[in-house]
Protein backbone atom coordinates (compact mmCIF):
# COMPACT_ATOMS: atom_id res chain seq x y z
CA UNK A 1 0.00 0.00 0.00
CA UNK A 2 1.34 3.41 -0.90
CA UNK A 3 0.81 5.71 2.06
CA UNK A 4 -0.30 9.30 1.63
CA UNK A 5 2.14 11.96 2.69
CA UNK A 6 2.64 15.62 2.19
CA UNK A 7 5.30 18.27 2.34
CA UNK A 8 6.70 17.39 5.70
CA UNK A 9 10.21 15.98 5.09
CA UNK A 10 10.08 14.20 8.44
CA UNK A 11 7.22 12.08 7.09
CA UNK A 12 8.17 12.11 3.41
CA UNK A 13 11.69 10.65 3.75
CA UNK A 14 10.97 7.55 5.85
CA UNK A 15 7.66 6.98 4.00
CA UNK A 16 9.44 6.91 0.63
CA UNK A 17 12.15 4.59 1.97
CA UNK A 18 9.49 2.31 3.44
CA UNK A 19 7.65 2.17 0.08
CA UNK A 20 10.85 1.23 -1.76
CA UNK A 21 11.72 -1.53 0.74
CA UNK A 22 8.15 -2.92 0.75
CA UNK A 23 7.90 -2.88 -3.03
CA UNK A 24 11.21 -4.69 -3.31
CA UNK A 25 9.85 -7.36 -0.96
CA UNK A 26 6.69 -7.69 -3.06
CA UNK A 27 8.70 -7.88 -6.30
CA UNK A 28 10.77 -10.72 -4.85
CA UNK A 29 8.01 -12.75 -3.25
CA UNK A 30 4.72 -12.18 -5.09
CA UNK A 31 3.46 -12.87 -8.59
CA UNK A 32 2.82 -9.15 -9.00
CA UNK A 33 2.73 -6.24 -6.57
CA UNK A 34 -0.85 -5.00 -6.04
CA UNK A 35 -0.74 -1.33 -5.16
CA UNK A 36 -3.41 0.59 -3.28
CA UNK A 37 -3.04 4.25 -2.46
CA UNK A 38 -4.01 5.42 0.99
CA UNK A 39 -5.10 8.80 -0.34
CA UNK A 40 -7.55 7.22 -2.79
CA UNK A 41 -8.86 4.94 -0.02
CA UNK A 42 -9.34 7.92 2.30
CA UNK A 43 -11.25 9.87 -0.38
CA UNK A 44 -13.50 6.92 -1.17
CA UNK A 45 -14.07 6.15 2.51
CA UNK A 46 -15.23 9.73 3.04
CA UNK A 47 -17.46 9.67 -0.06
CA UNK A 48 -19.15 6.39 0.86
CA UNK A 49 -19.07 7.02 4.63
CA UNK A 50 -22.82 6.60 5.17
CA UNK A 51 -23.11 3.31 3.33
CA UNK A 52 -19.92 1.89 4.86
CA UNK A 53 -21.04 2.78 8.37
CA UNK A 54 -24.00 0.37 7.91
CA UNK A 55 -21.66 -2.55 7.25
CA UNK A 56 -20.16 -4.54 10.08
CA UNK A 57 -16.44 -4.28 10.73
CA UNK A 58 -14.00 -6.06 13.02
CA UNK A 59 -13.08 -2.62 14.35
CA UNK A 60 -16.58 -2.35 15.87
CA UNK A 61 -15.86 -5.42 18.01
CA UNK A 62 -12.58 -4.14 19.44
CA UNK A 63 -12.48 -3.25 23.15
CA UNK A 64 -12.76 0.49 23.62
CA UNK A 65 -9.13 0.93 24.72
CA UNK A 66 -7.90 -0.68 21.48
CA UNK A 67 -10.35 1.17 19.28
CA UNK A 68 -8.34 4.39 19.40
CA UNK A 69 -6.42 4.79 16.19
CA UNK A 70 -8.31 2.02 14.41
CA UNK A 71 -11.59 3.91 14.30
CA UNK A 72 -10.22 6.38 11.70
CA UNK A 73 -9.31 3.51 9.42
CA UNK A 74 -12.54 1.54 9.81
CA UNK A 75 -14.12 2.51 6.47
CA UNK A 76 -10.84 2.44 4.55
CA UNK A 77 -10.26 -1.04 5.93
CA UNK A 78 -13.70 -2.19 4.74
CA UNK A 79 -12.96 -1.07 1.17
CA UNK A 80 -9.61 -2.84 1.00
CA UNK A 81 -11.11 -5.94 2.69
CA UNK A 82 -13.82 -6.05 0.01
CA UNK A 83 -11.16 -5.83 -2.70
CA UNK A 84 -8.96 -8.51 -1.11
CA UNK A 85 -11.94 -10.84 -0.58
CA UNK A 86 -12.74 -10.69 -4.31
CA UNK A 87 -9.11 -11.40 -5.17
CA UNK A 88 -8.86 -14.30 -2.74
CA UNK A 89 -12.22 -15.71 -3.90
CA UNK A 90 -10.82 -15.85 -7.44
CA UNK A 91 -8.39 -18.49 -6.17
CA UNK A 92 -10.50 -20.35 -3.66
CA UNK A 93 -13.65 -20.66 -5.76
CA UNK A 94 -12.35 -21.12 -9.27
CA UNK A 95 -12.38 -24.19 -11.41
CA UNK A 96 -9.04 -25.31 -12.70
CA UNK A 97 -9.81 -23.90 -16.14
CA UNK A 98 -10.49 -20.43 -14.76
CA UNK A 99 -7.40 -20.55 -12.58
CA UNK A 100 -5.34 -21.13 -15.68
CA UNK A 101 -6.96 -18.00 -17.07
CA UNK A 102 -5.40 -15.91 -14.30
CA UNK A 103 -2.09 -17.66 -14.88
CA UNK A 104 -2.49 -17.06 -18.62
CA UNK A 105 -2.82 -13.36 -17.95
CA UNK A 106 0.34 -13.41 -15.82
CA UNK A 107 2.22 -15.39 -18.43
CA UNK A 108 1.02 -13.59 -21.57
CA UNK A 109 0.69 -9.96 -20.48
CA UNK A 110 3.51 -10.14 -17.92
CA UNK A 111 2.00 -7.45 -15.71
CA UNK A 112 4.70 -5.93 -13.54
CA UNK A 113 2.32 -4.31 -11.07
CA UNK A 114 -1.42 -3.79 -10.80
CA UNK A 115 -3.78 -1.41 -9.11
CA UNK A 116 -7.41 -2.21 -8.40
CA UNK A 117 -10.64 -0.69 -9.66
CA UNK A 118 -13.49 -1.78 -7.42
CA UNK A 119 -17.13 -1.91 -8.62
CA UNK A 120 -19.15 -1.11 -6.54
CA UNK A 121 -17.18 0.24 -3.59
CA UNK A 122 -19.86 -0.87 -1.14
CA UNK A 123 -21.21 -4.29 -2.16
CA UNK A 124 -25.02 -4.62 -2.24
CA UNK A 125 -26.05 -6.38 -5.43
CA UNK A 126 -25.24 -9.87 -6.57
CA UNK A 127 -26.53 -9.94 -10.19
CA UNK A 128 -24.23 -8.64 -12.90
CA UNK A 129 -26.71 -6.12 -14.38
CA UNK A 130 -27.05 -4.28 -11.06
CA UNK A 131 -23.30 -4.45 -10.46
CA UNK A 132 -22.57 -2.91 -13.86
CA UNK A 133 -25.27 -0.26 -13.46
CA UNK A 134 -23.61 0.87 -10.21
CA UNK A 135 -20.90 2.41 -12.41
CA UNK A 136 -23.47 4.73 -14.00
CA UNK A 137 -24.31 5.90 -10.46
CA UNK A 138 -20.59 6.50 -9.78
CA UNK A 139 -20.50 3.93 -6.97
CA UNK A 140 -17.15 2.64 -8.19
CA UNK A 141 -13.62 3.77 -7.52
CA UNK A 142 -10.01 3.20 -8.58
CA UNK A 143 -7.99 2.54 -5.44
CA UNK A 144 -5.07 4.54 -6.72
CA UNK A 145 -4.38 8.27 -6.74
CA UNK A 146 -3.32 9.82 -10.06
CA UNK A 147 -2.69 13.20 -8.46
CA UNK A 148 -4.76 15.14 -10.96
CA UNK A 149 -3.46 13.33 -14.06
CA UNK A 150 -5.95 11.98 -16.60
CA UNK A 151 -5.55 8.15 -16.40
CA UNK A 152 -6.40 7.58 -20.08
CA UNK A 153 -3.40 9.70 -21.08
CA UNK A 154 -1.05 7.60 -18.99
CA UNK A 155 -1.88 4.24 -20.51
CA UNK A 156 1.01 2.42 -22.15
CA UNK A 157 0.96 0.22 -25.24
CA UNK A 158 1.19 -2.90 -23.18
CA UNK A 159 -1.58 -2.02 -20.76
CA UNK A 160 -3.65 -4.94 -19.73
CA UNK A 161 -6.21 -5.87 -17.14
CA UNK A 162 -7.67 -8.87 -15.41
CA UNK A 163 -11.37 -8.56 -14.56
CA UNK A 164 -12.60 -10.65 -11.62
CA UNK A 165 -16.39 -10.94 -11.80
CA UNK A 166 -18.21 -12.32 -8.77
CA UNK A 167 -21.92 -12.45 -9.61
CA UNK A 168 -24.94 -14.70 -9.42
CA UNK A 169 -26.63 -15.97 -12.54
CA UNK A 170 -25.29 -15.95 -16.04
CA UNK A 171 -22.37 -13.87 -17.24
CA UNK A 172 -23.15 -13.55 -20.93
CA UNK A 173 -21.22 -12.23 -23.91
CA UNK A 174 -23.27 -9.02 -23.72
CA UNK A 175 -22.12 -8.44 -20.11
CA UNK A 176 -18.50 -8.94 -21.10
CA UNK A 177 -18.90 -6.42 -23.93
CA UNK A 178 -20.49 -3.85 -21.62
CA UNK A 179 -17.72 -4.23 -19.08
CA UNK A 180 -15.07 -4.16 -21.82
CA UNK A 181 -16.49 -0.88 -23.17
CA UNK A 182 -16.55 0.71 -19.70
CA UNK A 183 -12.91 -0.26 -19.12
CA UNK A 184 -11.75 0.90 -22.57
CA UNK A 185 -13.52 4.26 -22.24
CA UNK A 186 -11.43 5.05 -19.18
CA UNK A 187 -8.27 3.02 -19.73
CA UNK A 188 -7.81 2.42 -23.47
CA UNK A 189 -6.76 -1.22 -23.68
CA UNK A 190 -6.71 -3.73 -26.54
CA UNK A 191 -9.53 -6.33 -26.39
CA UNK A 192 -7.10 -9.22 -26.28
CA UNK A 193 -5.43 -7.72 -23.23
CA UNK A 194 -8.65 -7.77 -21.17
CA UNK A 195 -9.08 -11.11 -19.42
CA UNK A 196 -12.26 -12.07 -17.52
CA UNK A 197 -12.37 -14.48 -14.59
CA UNK A 198 -15.73 -15.59 -13.29
CA UNK A 199 -16.12 -16.23 -9.55
CA UNK A 200 -19.22 -18.06 -8.26
CA UNK A 201 -21.36 -16.02 -5.87
CA UNK A 202 -22.76 -18.19 -3.08
CA UNK A 203 -26.04 -17.87 -1.16
CA UNK A 204 -27.21 -14.35 -0.56
CA UNK A 205 -23.75 -12.81 -0.51
CA UNK A 206 -23.20 -9.61 -2.49
CA UNK A 207 -20.98 -9.66 -5.53
CA UNK A 208 -18.76 -7.19 -7.32
CA UNK A 209 -16.23 -6.63 -10.05
CA UNK A 210 -12.55 -6.10 -9.42
CA UNK A 211 -10.49 -4.85 -12.35
CA UNK A 212 -6.76 -5.31 -11.82
CA UNK A 213 -5.20 -2.67 -14.05
CA UNK A 214 -1.65 -2.62 -15.27
CA UNK A 215 -0.36 0.51 -16.99
CA UNK A 216 2.59 2.83 -16.91
CA UNK A 217 0.81 5.48 -14.83
CA UNK A 218 2.04 3.84 -11.66
CA UNK A 219 5.62 3.65 -12.89
CA UNK A 220 5.82 7.44 -13.10
CA UNK A 221 4.61 7.81 -9.55
CA UNK A 222 6.89 5.12 -8.14
CA UNK A 223 9.95 6.59 -9.83
CA UNK A 224 9.39 9.99 -8.23
CA UNK A 225 8.92 8.25 -4.87
CA UNK A 226 12.16 6.30 -5.48
CA UNK A 227 13.99 9.55 -6.22
CA UNK A 228 12.69 11.07 -2.98
CA UNK A 229 13.69 7.92 -1.11
CA UNK A 230 17.24 8.07 -2.45
CA UNK A 231 17.62 11.77 -1.65
CA UNK A 232 16.30 11.15 1.83
CA UNK A 233 18.66 8.20 2.29
CA UNK A 234 21.67 10.20 1.15
CA UNK A 235 20.72 13.00 3.55
CA UNK A 236 20.07 10.88 6.64
CA UNK A 237 22.04 7.70 5.97
CA UNK A 238 23.68 7.56 9.39
CA UNK A 239 20.30 7.91 11.10
CA UNK A 240 18.73 5.07 9.07
CA UNK A 241 21.78 2.83 9.57
CA UNK A 242 21.41 3.36 13.32
CA UNK A 243 18.00 1.67 13.02
CA UNK A 244 19.52 -1.36 11.32
CA UNK A 245 18.85 -0.64 7.65
CA UNK A 246 22.13 -0.99 5.78
CA UNK A 247 23.23 1.12 2.82
CA UNK A 248 23.78 -1.94 0.57
CA UNK A 249 20.34 -3.31 1.43
CA UNK A 250 18.58 -0.04 0.62
CA UNK A 251 20.53 0.67 -2.58
CA UNK A 252 19.94 -2.84 -3.94
CA UNK A 253 16.22 -2.53 -3.20
CA UNK A 254 16.21 0.84 -4.92
CA UNK A 255 17.81 -0.63 -8.07
CA UNK A 256 15.27 -3.50 -8.10
CA UNK A 257 12.31 -1.15 -7.71
CA UNK A 258 13.54 1.38 -10.28
CA UNK A 259 14.26 -1.40 -12.78
CA UNK A 260 10.86 -2.99 -12.19
CA UNK A 261 8.77 0.17 -12.49
CA UNK A 262 10.67 1.92 -15.32
CA UNK B 1 29.10 5.48 -25.81
CA UNK B 2 31.06 2.51 -24.50
CA UNK B 3 33.11 1.62 -21.46
CA UNK B 4 36.35 3.09 -22.87
CA UNK B 5 34.64 6.51 -23.22
CA UNK B 6 33.36 6.15 -19.67
CA UNK B 7 36.84 5.17 -18.49
CA UNK B 8 38.25 8.45 -19.92
CA UNK B 9 35.52 10.48 -18.20
CA UNK B 10 36.11 8.52 -14.97
CA UNK B 11 39.86 9.24 -15.25
CA UNK B 12 39.21 12.99 -15.52
CA UNK B 13 36.67 12.78 -12.71
CA UNK B 14 38.98 10.96 -10.30
CA UNK B 15 41.90 13.19 -11.28
CA UNK B 16 39.85 16.32 -10.56
CA UNK B 17 38.63 14.85 -7.26
CA UNK B 18 42.23 14.22 -6.19
CA UNK B 19 43.20 17.78 -7.20
CA UNK B 20 40.19 19.09 -5.29
CA UNK B 21 41.29 17.23 -2.16
CA UNK B 22 44.76 18.80 -2.44
CA UNK B 23 43.39 22.28 -3.10
CA UNK B 24 41.01 22.02 -0.15
CA UNK B 25 43.81 20.86 2.15
CA UNK B 26 46.01 23.77 1.02
CA UNK B 27 43.12 26.21 1.32
CA UNK B 28 42.45 25.04 4.88
CA UNK B 29 46.13 25.68 5.77
CA UNK B 30 46.08 29.15 4.16
CA UNK B 31 42.85 30.06 5.97
CA UNK B 32 44.35 28.99 9.29
CA UNK B 33 47.40 31.12 8.56
CA UNK B 34 45.16 34.06 7.67
CA UNK B 35 43.44 33.72 11.05
CA UNK B 36 46.80 34.05 12.80
CA UNK B 37 47.93 36.93 10.55
CA UNK B 38 46.67 39.96 12.55
CA UNK B 39 48.46 38.81 15.70
CA UNK B 40 51.70 38.05 13.84
CA UNK B 41 51.58 41.32 11.89
CA UNK B 42 51.21 43.26 15.10
CA UNK B 43 54.21 41.49 16.64
CA UNK B 44 56.32 42.03 13.49
CA UNK B 45 55.39 45.73 13.40
CA UNK B 46 56.24 46.21 17.09
CA UNK B 47 59.57 44.40 16.64
CA UNK B 48 60.39 46.48 13.55
CA UNK B 49 59.67 49.70 15.47
CA UNK B 50 61.89 48.56 18.33
CA UNK B 51 64.67 47.51 15.99
CA UNK B 52 64.33 50.72 14.01
CA UNK B 53 63.46 49.57 10.51
CA UNK B 54 60.42 49.81 8.28
CA UNK B 55 58.35 46.58 8.31
CA UNK B 56 56.53 45.60 5.13
CA UNK B 57 54.02 42.75 4.86
CA UNK B 58 55.46 40.49 2.19
CA UNK B 59 53.18 37.49 2.71
CA UNK B 60 50.82 36.79 -0.17
CA UNK B 61 48.31 34.80 1.85
CA UNK B 62 45.27 36.76 0.70
CA UNK B 63 46.25 36.42 -2.95
CA UNK B 64 46.93 32.70 -2.48
CA UNK B 65 43.61 32.15 -0.74
CA UNK B 66 41.78 33.92 -3.56
CA UNK B 67 43.60 31.87 -6.21
CA UNK B 68 42.87 28.64 -4.36
CA UNK B 69 39.19 29.56 -3.99
CA UNK B 70 38.99 30.14 -7.74
CA UNK B 71 40.76 26.87 -8.45
CA UNK B 72 38.41 25.06 -6.07
CA UNK B 73 35.37 26.57 -7.75
CA UNK B 74 36.64 25.58 -11.20
CA UNK B 75 37.37 22.02 -10.05
CA UNK B 76 33.93 21.66 -8.46
CA UNK B 77 32.33 22.78 -11.75
CA UNK B 78 34.49 20.35 -13.74
CA UNK B 79 33.58 17.51 -11.37
CA UNK B 80 29.88 18.34 -11.68
CA UNK B 81 30.12 18.44 -15.48
CA UNK B 82 32.10 15.17 -15.65
CA UNK B 83 29.73 13.52 -13.20
CA UNK B 84 26.80 14.60 -15.38
CA UNK B 85 28.54 13.33 -18.55
CA UNK B 86 29.30 10.03 -16.85
CA UNK B 87 25.71 9.52 -15.70
CA UNK B 88 24.33 10.55 -19.11
CA UNK B 89 26.81 8.27 -20.87
CA UNK B 90 26.20 5.29 -18.64
CA UNK B 91 22.42 5.62 -18.70
CA UNK B 92 22.34 6.21 -22.47
CA UNK B 93 20.35 3.67 -24.47
CA UNK B 94 23.33 3.23 -26.80
CA UNK B 95 25.70 2.11 -24.03
CA UNK B 96 27.81 -0.89 -24.98
CA UNK B 97 29.51 -2.97 -22.33
CA UNK B 98 32.34 -4.79 -24.12
CA UNK B 99 31.87 -8.26 -22.66
CA UNK B 100 33.17 -11.46 -24.21
CA UNK B 101 30.18 -13.33 -25.70
CA UNK B 102 31.41 -16.65 -24.40
CA UNK B 103 31.69 -16.85 -20.63
CA UNK B 104 34.17 -18.87 -18.60
CA UNK B 105 32.26 -21.54 -16.67
CA UNK B 106 33.40 -22.23 -13.12
CA UNK B 107 31.36 -24.44 -10.75
CA UNK B 108 27.88 -22.94 -11.13
CA UNK B 109 29.09 -19.49 -12.15
CA UNK B 110 29.57 -17.81 -15.50
CA UNK B 111 32.29 -15.19 -15.86
CA UNK B 112 32.03 -12.74 -18.75
CA UNK B 113 35.36 -10.92 -18.94
CA UNK B 114 35.74 -7.59 -20.70
CA UNK B 115 36.91 -8.08 -24.29
CA UNK B 116 40.65 -8.50 -24.99
CA UNK B 117 41.41 -8.67 -21.27
CA UNK B 118 40.87 -4.91 -20.85
CA UNK B 119 39.99 -3.75 -17.32
CA UNK B 120 37.81 -0.78 -16.37
CA UNK B 121 38.71 -0.04 -12.75
CA UNK B 122 37.78 3.64 -12.79
CA UNK B 123 34.41 3.13 -14.50
CA UNK B 124 33.36 0.46 -12.00
CA UNK B 125 34.67 2.60 -9.11
CA UNK B 126 32.72 5.67 -10.24
CA UNK B 127 29.50 3.66 -10.75
CA UNK B 128 29.82 2.18 -7.26
CA UNK B 129 30.46 5.61 -5.78
CA UNK B 130 27.53 7.32 -7.51
CA UNK B 131 25.12 4.50 -6.79
CA UNK B 132 26.38 4.02 -3.21
CA UNK B 133 27.35 0.34 -3.36
CA UNK B 134 30.69 -1.11 -2.31
CA UNK B 135 33.16 -2.81 -4.66
CA UNK B 136 32.73 -5.20 -6.38
CA UNK B 137 29.15 -4.18 -7.22
CA UNK B 138 26.84 -7.01 -6.15
CA UNK B 139 23.32 -7.18 -7.58
CA UNK B 140 22.29 -10.75 -6.77
CA UNK B 141 23.13 -12.97 -8.63
CA UNK B 142 25.41 -10.65 -10.63
CA UNK B 143 28.78 -9.27 -9.47
CA UNK B 144 30.44 -6.53 -11.51
CA UNK B 145 34.17 -6.01 -11.06
CA UNK B 146 36.89 -4.19 -13.01
CA UNK B 147 37.73 -7.43 -14.87
CA UNK B 148 34.21 -8.44 -15.91
CA UNK B 149 30.86 -9.75 -14.76
CA UNK B 150 30.26 -12.91 -12.72
CA UNK B 151 26.81 -14.54 -12.57
CA UNK B 152 25.73 -17.33 -10.25
CA UNK B 153 23.32 -19.21 -12.50
CA UNK B 154 22.78 -22.69 -13.86
CA UNK B 155 22.06 -21.79 -17.44
CA UNK B 156 24.13 -19.61 -19.79
CA UNK B 157 21.08 -17.92 -21.35
CA UNK B 158 19.60 -17.12 -17.96
CA UNK B 159 23.00 -15.78 -16.94
CA UNK B 160 23.01 -13.45 -19.94
CA UNK B 161 19.49 -12.30 -19.08
CA UNK B 162 20.60 -11.52 -15.52
CA UNK B 163 23.56 -9.49 -16.83
CA UNK B 164 21.22 -7.42 -19.00
CA UNK B 165 18.82 -6.91 -16.06
CA UNK B 166 21.63 -5.86 -13.72
CA UNK B 167 22.99 -3.27 -16.16
CA UNK B 168 19.49 -1.99 -16.97
CA UNK B 169 18.81 -1.60 -13.25
CA UNK B 170 22.02 0.36 -12.76
CA UNK B 171 21.36 2.50 -15.83
CA UNK B 172 17.81 3.37 -14.78
CA UNK B 173 18.82 4.11 -11.20
CA UNK B 174 21.65 6.38 -12.32
CA UNK B 175 19.31 8.10 -14.80
CA UNK B 176 16.98 8.88 -11.89
CA UNK B 177 19.64 11.30 -10.64
CA UNK B 178 19.20 13.37 -13.79
CA UNK B 179 15.47 13.87 -13.13
CA UNK B 180 14.21 17.08 -11.58
CA UNK B 181 12.63 16.56 -8.16
CA UNK B 182 8.83 16.41 -8.16
CA UNK B 183 7.03 18.40 -5.49
CA UNK B 184 4.37 16.18 -4.01
CA UNK B 185 0.95 17.60 -3.27
CA UNK B 186 -0.88 17.02 -0.04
Amino acid sequence: MLPEFGWDPVILGPASISIVMNLDYQIKYSDIPILIDNKALRNLAARFGNELSKRSSIVDELPEELEIGWRDYRNMNLISAHMISLFVASFTRETEWDMSNYRTWLASSKPRFVYPWLIPIVPKESDIDSIISSISEARDGVLFDFEGEEPSRMVGEKSSCCVLVKARGKFEHEHRERLRKIIKDRFPTEDKRIIFIRIPCLGGEPGGVLVLLNNKAIGNKILSIAKEAEESWDGYRAEYEKWGLKQEEFKQSLINVVNHFS
Amino acid sequence: MDFSDLESIALRLEDDEEKLRQVEAELAWVKEELKQKPKRDEKEARFAKLAGYQWKDESDLIRRAKALEEKREALINDIKANNQSFIEGFSSKDLTVPLEPKPIVESGTFFFSFRNGVTYPRTVRVISKIIGLSLPIVLEPVTISERGVKVVEEDQYLAKEKVVEAFEGLQKTLALKLKQPVMRRL
